[in-house]
């Protein structure tokens, strides 16, 4: 009765051994590698429970979620006229290829951010350096960021990753620059009531929101 | 390979019910044996029978049955209003439960996460927590015309998928920050700096609105902007002075027109009068002045006609008359003696006065011939009204 108990015991040991060594399952925010003895034997895109061979198998995850690439620090880059401008950009991107993420950058998000980066900055300079300044900030920014989504992306394919998004967030003047801009704006401060606000306002209530607006 | 999803469904639909006491059961077998077992190494050998210790296996027994039950129980939550619950079968998105008492599988085979999806979040850009606590890495933006603006907004947002919100980006919030800025850059950076300073205002924030949800959608974030509220626009501190002074600078103006104005409605009547008084003597003077001439003119025909009738006469009386105007101005007295008169009677005195009289009385002199021949006192007294009138024209 005992060794049978035992037996049964041992057995169900084992069993939950094996089991808890070939199941796995894969969340809905990743994707799978399955490796066997170091090579890839099958990727798994979509979210389940999943077996595999308990001990010559092993998997690695991967976050397939859209990503962030934030840089800290604005890039300095030089419009067609010659002008410096600050930029500061964000990248949207996803893991889309699991296998080829591994074998490109090892799985590695920073390594795959820091290729990203580079490659829209490069993207950024070329079409930087064909505009001037004023193109950038307001007429041909969606065609700048589409340009250069559709380039980092083509990049991106080759480590397995999908460019989501390439957006420009800031672009400013280097603090020198500022400042003769803040001094350009002082005299044509003085022009607005006369510029802007006559035609528009009825005459009675010209006078009153601007000063109020300025409290807020 | 996959256990998938029907083969699970299907047992969980036969089994939602017979599962849990299922498995109490094989729990309470095993239950038994694994007394035995215990019971037989713990007593004597050879005399390991379960009965030994009949109590313990119970306890054991009652034991493992808890813990189940305190497994099963683990699968319990609750979704409150304005959450909703999304559950996982092995990673595997299952569904998404609505408001109360919910059920699922416990670890290790579902998996539950609740989120809020009512509450209302709020991202701050250029600014955390109180406007005065600016950022302005974040709130300067440079304006079409490349002008420089100082904006602080704040984006307040809900869920509206808690789906997509969970699995397709990493995070979410962060993303409803990043949006925010390049949305409000793109749009500040589209219009001029008086525009978005004065004008545009609300305009503004109902474009970064609309752009944000697009942008948002695209990247499936689950997330409905609620609401963008501008705190705060101004010109950048530096040139703030600048913008001030231009502020007073409109005040005045107005003031001044104001004051222009009232200055208008007073002296323009004054001035239409004085127009429209000078035009009527104008207008009186010339009037004068033709019917003067008329009359001239044919004083000078009746004399021509008199002339033709007999020149010598009318010569010798022309000249007589001139003569006449010519002493009337001199002092001094010329007397004819051919007459013989002894008699002269010279009035010294009234003849100096009459010299002494204005020149304006030459005219009437002049006249004084023609009398005779003709009635022409009208002329005169018209010719005397016209110098009055040029008098009184040149008085004021």
């Amino acid at each position: 009765m005992s060794k049978n108990l035992g037996l049964f015991l041992t057995v169900l040991i084992v069993l939950l051994v094996v089991l808890s060594g070939s199941l796995f399952t894969v969340d809905q925010r990743q994707s799978a590698l399955v490796f066997q003895l170091g090579e890839v034997v099958s990727v798994k895109t979509k979210p389940g429970l999943y077996f595999k061979l308990p001990l010559v198998q092993n998997v690695r995850y991967f976050d397939t979620r859209i990503l962030t690439l934030d840089s800290a620090d604005p890039e300095r880059f030089i419009t067609s006229e010659k002008k410096n401008v600050l930029v500061d950009s964000f990248i949207k991107w996803r893991v889309i290829d699991p296998k080829q993420f591994y074998v490109s950058v090892g799985g590695d998000e920073s390594r795959a951010a820091i290729r990203l980066n580079q490659a829209v900055n490069d993207g950024l300079r070329a079409e930087f350096g064909k505009r001037t300044i004023n193109e950038v900030v307001s007429g041909r920014r969606d065609e700048i960021m589409s340009l250069i989504r559709a380039k980092a992306d083509q990049d991106a394919r080759k480590i397995g990753v999908e460019v989501v998004d390439v957006r420009i967030k800031r672009v400013d003047l280097p603090e020198s620059v500022s400042e003769n801009v803040y001094r350009r704006m002082e005299p044509s401060a003085s022009r607005w009531p006369t510029s802007c606000v006559r035609p528009v306002r009825p005459k009675p209530k010209r006078s009153r929101p601007m000063p109020t607006s300025r409290r807020m | 390979m996959a256990w998938n999803d029907p083969q699970w469904g299907n047992k969980n639909t036969g089994n939602k019910n017979s599962g849990p006491p299922d498995l109490d059961e094989m729990w309470r077998r095993i239950n038994q044996r694994l007394s035995g077992l215990f019971g037989g190494k713990g007593g004597a050998p050879g005399s390991g029978e379960p009965s030994g210790l009949p109590g313990g296996g119970n306890l054991v027994g009652l034991l493992i049955g808890l813990l189940v039950l305190v497994w099963l129980a683990s699968g319990f939550y609750i979704v409150d209003t304005g959450q909703r619950g999304v559950v996982l079968r092995f990673g595997k998105y299952l569904e998404t439960t609505e408001p109360g008492p919910r059920w699922h599988f416990p670890w290790p085979i579902e998996s539950r996460e609740v989120v809020n999806i009512d509450q209302v979040r709020t991202v701050e850009i250029g600014y955390r927590n109180n406007v005065k606590n600016k950022l302005l890495k974040e709130s300067l933006m440079l304006t079409d015309d490349e002008n420089i603006i100082d904006l602080q907004f704040a984006v307040q947002y809900i869920l509206k998928d808690p789906k997509e919100f969970l699995f397709v980006n990493r995070s979410p919030e962060d993303t409803v920050r990043q949006v925010a800025e390049t949305a409000m850059r793109e749009i500040v950076g589209k219009n001029k700096m008086n525009f978005v300073l004065y004008e545009g205002r609300a305009d503004i924030a109902a474009r970064a609105k609309v752009l944000m949800q697009q942008i948002l959608d695209r990247y499936k974030t689950g997330i409905s902007v609620s609401q963008v509220t501008l705190q705060n626009i101004q010109p950048p501190e530096q040139v703030q002075a600048a913008f001030d002074d231009a502020v007073k600078a409109g005040q005045d103006r107005e003031r001044v027109k104001n004051e222009a104005e009232a200055y208008s409605n007073d002296v323009v009547p004054r001035a239409r009068g004085l127009a429209s008084r000078l035009k009527e003597e104008a207008q009186g003077y010339k009037q004068s002045v033709i019917a003067n001439a008329e009359g001239e003119a044919s004083r000078f025909a009746q004399i021509f006609t008199e002339y033709q009738k007999a020149p010598q006469v009318t010569r010798q009386r022309m000249y007589l008359d001139t003569m006449q105007t010519v002493m009337n101005n001199t002092s001094k007295v010329v007397v004819d003696q051919k007459g013989g008169n002894s008699l002269l009677y010279l009035p010294l005195d009234k003849l100096q006065q009459a010299v002494s009289q204005p020149y304006s009385g030459a005219p009437e002199v002049l006249s004084q011939p023609s009398a005779a021949a003709t009635p022409v006192p009208a002329t005169t007294d018209r010719s005397r009204d016209a110098f009055r009138n040029r008098d009184r024209e040149e008085r004021p």
